[in-house]
Parts: C-alpha cells; structure tokens; sequence
C-alpha cells in the first residue's frame, strides 16, 4: 500500500513537472508546433509498437485508462460501431487506445478491455516516461488524482478527444468525446478518399 | 458517558415503554425500510463485465414520491467487493471522475444516474458478468432505509 501511494505520489510530481513544462513552453512559442508524431509504446500483446509501422493506413488515437467506467468503454463502442459503418474500408482504419494508467493497465489488462470490441485496436502502454512523451506529443493531457476514500485509490483525469491521422501519420482531424459515430465516419472517409469498397449494406 | 440505555433504565417505569417504542421507531427493523422509502429505483442497469475487467458501472433513476429530500449514501452488492457513489465531470477540455458523498434526490422529484454524469461504481468484481444476467444491489439512503434493486446487465458492444 506505502509503496503504491509512493507510485502515484512520484507519478503525480511527474505530471505537474509536465504540465508546468507545458505552461511554459506555451507562453514563449508563438505557433504551436504541430501535434502527432512518430513513437514506440508496447501494445497489448507485450510487443513493442511503432507508429511509423501503421503508414497506408487511416489512424484513430485516444487516451485514456482501463478503470474509468465511461469514457473508454463509450469510446472503444463508438468506434466498434464506426468501423462496422465503414464495411469493407474498416480494414484502413487501425485504432490505438493509448493508457495513460501504465501502472495498472498492464497489456493483459488492455487485452481483456480491447478483446470485447468487434474492433481492430491495439492497447498502448509503457514507462511513465514513455506515455507521458506521446501525451505532449499530441497536445493531450491527464492528471492524476488521488481518491483515498475509494477503492480505486486514484483517478486520472484526462482529455477526450480522438485525433484521427492520415495515410502518412499527420494529424488530420480531432474529434471531442460528444461527437457523433455520423461525424467520426465521414471524417475517416475523407481521408480514405473515394471510397471503391461499397459501403456498408450494399453488396455483402 | 451516561447512554440513551441507561437513561430509558433510570426513567419512571411509566415511560419506559414510550422511550423503548421511540428507540424502535428510529432504528428501522431490517427489511422494513424498503416498503417505508419514499425513494424507489427504475430503469436500473450494469455495463457488461468480460472477462478480465474488475470494474464496471451502474446506472438508474432515483424517484423521490416524498415531501422531503433523500439521498443515497451507500450500497452494496454480491457481485463486487465495493459499491461506492461517483461522478464523471466535464473540467474543461478533460473528463475527471471523482467519489461523492451523497446522491441527492429531490423531494418529489427524480435524479437519473447516466453514462457520463452520476454512476455507481462496482469495484473488484468477483466474476464476468455477461448481457442479461441480473445484478442484486442494496442502496441505503440518508435515513437509514433501504432499496433493494435488481439491475441488467447490459452489453457494451454496438448492436449488430
């Protein structure tokens, strides 16, 4: 118990040192650099993940952590049901669910969430240095709070938002957590461009 | 410290009854403070539980018939280790997720736990909970009385 306390203490100074770092870095660069990318996690599999090796496809990124009761799994169903809406094109769209609870979401943990969903995602964790890297990288943000009088001993508050890449890995679009499976569908199909696969329904 | 006990004991025989009556009537007898709440549940369901996953959240509607205001303080379930009472929180860009205390039910009025805003959580669930099984919970409100509810387990996976 001291010892996980110690974890999330030295976790939370962690945050705090990121997002001064954040404060500061915003207030003296004029435009900001463009979110996004290339890094290497390890996926739910245990195996090191790259980034660069989703090229060619369109990339759906969000963060979040296995105990929250909401958002990941409202999250993790919205894009079940986007990539059943996009029918054959689903098979260019990968998702990554990036943790931001490395110390509780182990890769088995990522797997039992991810497995539930008819989805073709791959859970992202790592070193607290690791996560914390891809966060800024992205413009997100989280912060850990503790909750002594709950079982769940802390939370982690954190941005919702899904950031959608193209073909090459740029950031193309974001979408915050109340959008819609419509609106999140007809964005992935503007980066796929015109659609040669029928749409769902027709021709199955 | 000289107790309630003890001062019922020392009371005129006279009044002892009426005191030991009015001690009853503030302890509600078990099983009783379901039929005397004013507050009752509706619509009460459980995102599904594979495999794996230890935590899950409970949603409801709280209806309040009564002239006075309620509020669930806490609850337990077979099915878990912990019941405890949470709200998911828009703080600006981020969703925070926090304990409350109390949930309060207005009088004559309702308060609806929903996806994104006031849940119950179940912590350290005991087994997989899959789509249409039935979770029993007990909720205990402010006044010491009780609600037992019996919640679905509802699927997380987008419908075919």
């Amino acid at each position: 118990m001291s010892a996980a306390s110690t974890g999330w203490r030295r976790a939370a100074r962690w945050v705090s040192a990121i997002a001064l770092g954040g404060v500061l870095s915003a207030a003296c660069a004029a435009p900001a650099p463009a979110p996004g990318g290339d890094f290497t996690l390890t996926d739910h599999h245990g195996e090191p993940f790259h980034l660069a090796s989703t090229r060619g496809k369109v990339v759906v990124i969000f963060f979040g952590y296995s105990m929250c009761p909401d958002v990941c799994p409202t999250t993790l169903s919205k894009l079940a049901s986007v990539a059943r809406r996009l029918g054959d094109q689903r098979d260019l769209v990968k998702t990554l669910y990036i943790s931001v609870d490395p110390e509780r979401d182990t890769p088995e943990v990522l797997k039992a969430d991810l497995e539930y969903f008819p989805l073709d995602a791959l859970g992202l964790t790592g070193t607290r240095e690791e996560v914390d890297r891809v966060v800024a990288q992205f413009g997100a943000e989280y912060r850990i709070v503790p909750t002594p009088e709950s079982a769940g001993r802390y939370a982690v508050t954190h941005t919702t938002t899904l950031y959608v890449l193209d073909q090459g890995g740029r950031v193309r679009l974001t979408f915050p957590y109340e959008a819609t499976t419509d609106e999140i569908v007809t964005g992935i199909r503007s980066l796929l461009g015109p659609a040669d696969a029928p749409e769902e329904g027709t021709r199955r | 410290m000289t107790n309630f006990l003890d001062r019922i004991r020392s009371a005129p025989t006279g009044l002892a009854p009426l005191a030991l009556l009015a001690l009853l009537s503030i302890a509600p007898a078990p099983g009783l403070g379901a039929q005397a709440s004013a507050v009752s549940v509706t619509n009460a369901w459980v995102r599904e539980v594979p495999a794996g996953r230890k935590t899950t959240a409970v949603f409801l509607v709280l209806e309040n018939s009564g002239p006075t205001e309620r509020a669930v303080v806490s609850g337990s379930t077979v099915v878990a280790d912990t019941l405890e009472l949470h709200e998911m929180k828009r703080e600006g860009g981020m969703m925070a997720m926090s304990p409350v205390q109390r949930i309060a039910v207005p009088a004559k009025g309702s308060v609806e736990l929903r996806p994104g805003g006031l849940h119950l959580m179940l912590f350290g669930v005991r087994q997989p909970l899959a789509a249409g099984d039935t979770v029993p919970l007990r909720l205990v409100l402010d006044d010491g009385s009780r609600i037992e509810v019996r919640a679905e387990v509802r699927s997380m996976r987008p419908m075919p």
